[in-house]
């Protein structure tokens, strides 16, 4: 099957994504992105609304200064994300848990569509 | 549809459907029909499945089965629907190929689950290229579209 070169290729692909994102976090350790150049949201920028990622590269500058509160009020998403998706890498996927039920991965889709209206309806 | 069954270490059949269940087979028999990967109790197996719910009482067998677990020993490895990265992907790069990847990822854990292995091999193929696109994709939208921030 052609598509199954997909898997190899991806896995070159998330090492230079890792690298890339490990470079960003870094950089936004001592650079405040209210201020520095930062990167800028393509979805934000031609629609003018949140995206359900927005407001991440200022929750990680946060976090570095150990404000939890200011980091919840920029992306109150981004936490339970992270916890998440560090759950998938620790349970190995034979393991019949919660994480690997059809249900879940759905409601998962679910919730950050949900996120998305929510944040720009309430303007969280 | 043909299904051939396993009894007392023998391949028996094929049988039709409504014949196979006056043999007085149980969950733990091992089946196989065309579109199954590999043998399959018939507790398991999507076609036989429905006729023996679980927790029904298995009718008692005469003889037991010869190292049953010798026939269905390759449980076919579940493939991988990437949730880390789709979800990774969808926050950092607000992209739906990202939240598309989350969705076929959920679609092949679900055919794994009734069996259709090929199917889950399928949709995690997809997860792949899903993912592929959103991580080509991403600095050109970030830089051209978002273009940065000063």
């Amino acid at each position: 099957m052609v598509l199954a070169d997909a898997h190899r290729l991806l896995r070159i692909l998330t090492v230079v994504a890792a690298v890339g994102i490990i470079a960003v976090v870094v950089y936004l350790a001592t650079h405040n992105p209210e201020s520095a150049p930062a990167l800028r949201c393509p979805f934000k920028a031609l629609t003018g609304y949140d995206c359900p990622g927005c407001g991440t590269q200022r929750a990680v500058h946060a976090l570095f200064h150990a404000d939890f509160a200011a980091a919840w009020r920029y992306n109150a998403a981004l936490v339970p994300a992270l916890v998440l998706a560090l759950a998938y890498i620790v349970v190995p996927p034979r393991h019949a848990s919660l994480l690997y039920r059809p249900g879940f991965n759905a409601g998962v889709a679910i919730a950050i569509v949900a996120w998305w209206i929510l944040r720009n309806l309430l303007s969280i | 549809m043909k299904i051939w069954i396993h009894r007392n270490g023998v391949q028996e059949g094929p049988y039709d459907l409504p014949d196979l269940l006056n043999l007085g087979i149980n969950a733990t028999t091992p089946v196989w029909y065309q579109g199954l990967a590999q043998w399959m109790p018939a507790g398991v197996a999507p076609m036989t499945a429905p006729f023996f719910p679980p927790g029904a009482t298995p009718q008692p067998q005469p003889q037991p089965q010869p190292q049953p677990q010798q026939v269905f020993v390759q449980q076919m490895r579940r493939p991988s629907t990437y949730m880390a990265w789709s979800i990774l992907l969808t926050i950092l790069c607000c992209s739906p190929f990202a939240i598309a990847a989350i969705i076929t990822g959920a679609v092949s854990a679900s055919r794994y689950n009734t069996g259709d292995y090929t199917g889950a091999q399928t949709m995690s193929d997809i997860t792949a290229w899903l993912l592929i696109i959103t991580i080509v994709l991403s600095p050109f939208t970030m830089f051209f579209l978002g273009g940065l921030w000063f």
